[in-house]
């Protein structure tokens, strides 16, 4: 291999680190929002509801009308140790429409269970319904819920009947922002918890400085990196 | 010593070292910003642990029990409960497997009775990767909590830090020259598990950082043996056991304390036997001693003997399938399993494969050099059979499985040195260099992207 050669390729690595880096600073102009876990709901003790979400049977719970852009749907399950579970189906509904329907089929048994679809946007009074086609006992899952929530907070229904308690769904949206913006929260929120000289714009200068570091030291390793590292 | 690198026109060795050392250091401060404060698993235990050493100069009262200490209780509901609308979902990492969803079930834990965050074995562990992290605790005694663990962590990343570093010289005793030699510290410093573990108060950090030196030593000692540095290894050895019970794996490496007494004849081998013996017992006795004469206020748990209780340390991190085990060591634990698409995943599992295969077919290659790759294979080797051990044994106990990906980082050294070392057998010196950088700046961009999904929970919705 002539040396010719090797440079080249080393250039090409560099060039496609590069491009890496700059897909994963435009992939952050549109990410995910985060919400935060229901208010009403803290401060309450969580339990597993008895029975497994088998085949048949239904449970939905209103979400009410929610903001712009809801994209993904979480909740709580307890997998009980199983080897192969079903997968769970959500559907949401307004008024009796069916708006978005999203199946999970489990990669490892997890406690958190994602429902991922096309944002919906103007929502009127939504309903979250979550059944488990061809569930069993060997293969289904429990609902974690808040038993006896506060006043105002909508219930678990199970085939119809109230349960008394509420499923703690997690909700997050969609929504266009600005790169400065995220950037400029990401530093903020990384500096929650951090004492007085670690916060911004430490956490932002910490960043840069990790990628041009790494980038250096990557270019040292395939041998062009600055000449004063050669003796 | 003359080493190749050394030689004029090609990169000095400490040069390099010092780059990797720095990168290492900003990279560990960058993921310590990227996870909330004891959002790492178990972190609360570990932190509670050597702040009891730091800050009332005791051991925690409970082996296998909760290990946290009110005031780490106390914050960790402040976190949940500040909670609000538009700021980052701060709360605990969700344990796998563990007491369920977490959140709201904290908080309520909080209010009532200063029940445990959480509860892991890290109560029965040795204090000698919690000395260190005292140390900042106690300096930044007045300024609380906040301080005295983002002080805590910077020793984690200090850890982190010597362990790549130690990699890289393992690269450098197994024959590579300074750039492969970084390229192998590169790989291991850059995984996204190593380096979220080496940047938050954890057992992991002291365990990899002892793992590493040792596998540096071990090749030290199969180039130039001595007693002196048999000594070192042996200390080294101790520590790696002592820091966390994982490290068990390497135990059976001080058959390296043997390599004179085979070579030897005569009287001299008998000297070197007994030296052998005296080594080993210097590696293994703290350990034992540890575990059977514990200091009082660290009972082992009820039923279980105090070495087979560290059969069962394993059991509480969480659940995996064998056939996952080689896919979660790069993407096990957290959010980077949850977030990281299943293509990426099995992708990375085909990585490990074709390094496997690159080793082979190194290892078939006549002449010399071959020591690294064998002794980096077989600590990577060891390690997952004490983990595969695990796993079954709990699926033949339990029915649940509970060893993640992570359990192999302590070999991560070895098995990056072994993968270079084969490329640089395999290949022309250039194409060796590129091809090692390629992988190298491979591991950098996926712990970007880890870092990214780490991070977008910050983002603004």
């Amino acid at each position: 291999v002539s040396r010719a050669v090797v440079r080249v390729l080393g250039i090409a690595l560099i060039g496609g680190f590069s491009l890496l880096l700059v897909v994963i600073a435009l992939a952050a102009r549109r990410p995910p929002g985060v919400s935060s876990a229901p208010r009403q709901l803290v401060g309450a003790a969580q339990v597993r509801l008895p029975d497994g979400v088998l085949d048949g049977h239904r449970y939905t719970q209103e979400l009410g009308q929610v903001d712009d852009g809801l994209s993904e749907v979480a909740l709580y399950v307890d997998a009980h140790n199983h080897r192969d579970l079903a997968p769970l189906r959500l559907r949401l509904t307004d008024g009796g429409r069916v708006l978005r329907e999203s199946v999970t089929h489990y990669r490892t048994p997890s406690d958190v269970v994602r429902f991922e679809f096309a944002p919906v946007a103007d929502s009127g009074h939504l309903v979250a319904e979550v059944t488990a086609p061809g569930a069993n006992d060997q293969t289904m899952v429990s609902l974690f819920v808040v038993d006896r929530p506060g006043a105002g907070v909508p219930h678990l229904i199970h085939d119809g009947q109230d349960t008394g308690a509420s499923a703690v769904l997690r909700l997050r949206y969609r929504a266009p922002v600005s790169l400065s913006t995220q950037l400029a929260a990401i530093s903020d929120r990384a500096s929650q918890y951090h004492p007085g000289p670690l916060k911004t714009p430490v956490p932002l200068v910490t960043a840069a400085l990790t990628l041009v570091l790494s980038g250096v030291l990557i270019a040292a390793v395939a041998g062009l990196g600055p000449s004063w590292l050669d003796g | 010593v003359d080493r190749p690198a050394d030689k004029p026109g090609r990169p000095r060795w400490h040069l390099l070292f010092g780059l990797l050392a720095i990168s290492m250091l900003v990279k560990g401060l960058l993921w310590t910003f990227a996870i909330p404060p004891f959002d790492a698993p178990d972190e609360p235990a570990h932190y509670s642990h050597a702040q009891l050493l730091a800050l009332r100069g005791r051991l925690p009262t409970a082996g296998n029990l909760d290990s946290t200490s009110p005031d780490v209780a106390l914050m960790v509901s402040a976190i949940l409960l500040s909670v609000t609308p538009g700021t980052p979902e701060a709360r605990l990492y969700q344990e796998r497997g563990g007491s369920g969803p977490v959140g709201p079930a904290e908080i309520a834990a909080a209010k009532t009775a200063q029940q445990p965050v959480s509860q892991t074995p890290s109560g029965s562990y040795s204090p000698v990767g919690y000395v260190l992290y005292a140390v900042p605790i106690r300096l930044f005694a007045p300024q609380g909590i906040v301080a005295q663990l983002a002080g805590a962590r910077l020793v984690a990343v200090l850890l982190g830090t010597a362990a790549v570093l130690a990699v890289a010289w393992a690269g450098l005793e197994a024959g590579l020259d300074a750039r492969m030699a970084t390229a192998a510290g590169v790989i291991a410093g850059y995984q996204p598990m190593w380096s979220q573990q080496t940047a938050v108060v954890t057992a992991d950090a002291a365990l990899f950082c002892f793992a590493s030196l040792f596998f540096a030593l071990m090749l030290r000692t199969l180039r130039r043996p001595s007693r002196r540095l048999g000594v070192a290894t042996a200390a080294v050895l101790a520590l790696t056991l002592l820091s966390k019970p994982a490290g068990l794996f390497a135990l059976p490496f001080a058959v390296i304390f043997f390599i004179p007494a085979i070579r030897a004849r005569g009287r001299e081998r008998v000297d070197a036997l007994a030296v052998g013996f005296g080594l080993s017992l210097l590696a293994a006795l703290p350990f034992v001693a540890w575990n059977r004469y514990r200091p009082a206020g660290v009972p082992p748990t009820a039923g279980r003997g105090t070495l087979v209780q560290y059969a069962y340390v394993l059991r509480d991190a969480g659940f995996a399938y064998p056939r996952g085990l080689i896919g979660q060591f790069w993407g096990d634990f957290g959010w980077l399993e949850q977030s990281l698409s299943p293509g990426v995943i099995t992708g990375l599992r085909y990585v490990s494969l074709i390094a496997v295969m690159f080793c082979g077919a190194a290892l078939l290659k006549r002449g010399r050099g071959r020591s690294g790759i064998v002794l980096g294979m077989a600590y990577f080797v060891a390690c997952a059979a004490v983990a595969f051990g695990f796993d079954l044994l709990l699926w033949l106990n339990q029915g649940g499985l509970g060893v993640q990906g992570r359990y192999l980082l302590p070999a991560l050294g070895g098995a990056a040195v072994a993968v270079v070392a084969a490329l640089n057998r395999l290949l022309p010196r250039p194409a060796a260099t590129v091809v090692g950088s390629l992988v190298a700046g491979g591991m950098v961009v996926l712990n970007f992207v880890s870092l990214a999904t780490l991070s977008a929970r910050f983002f603004v919705s």
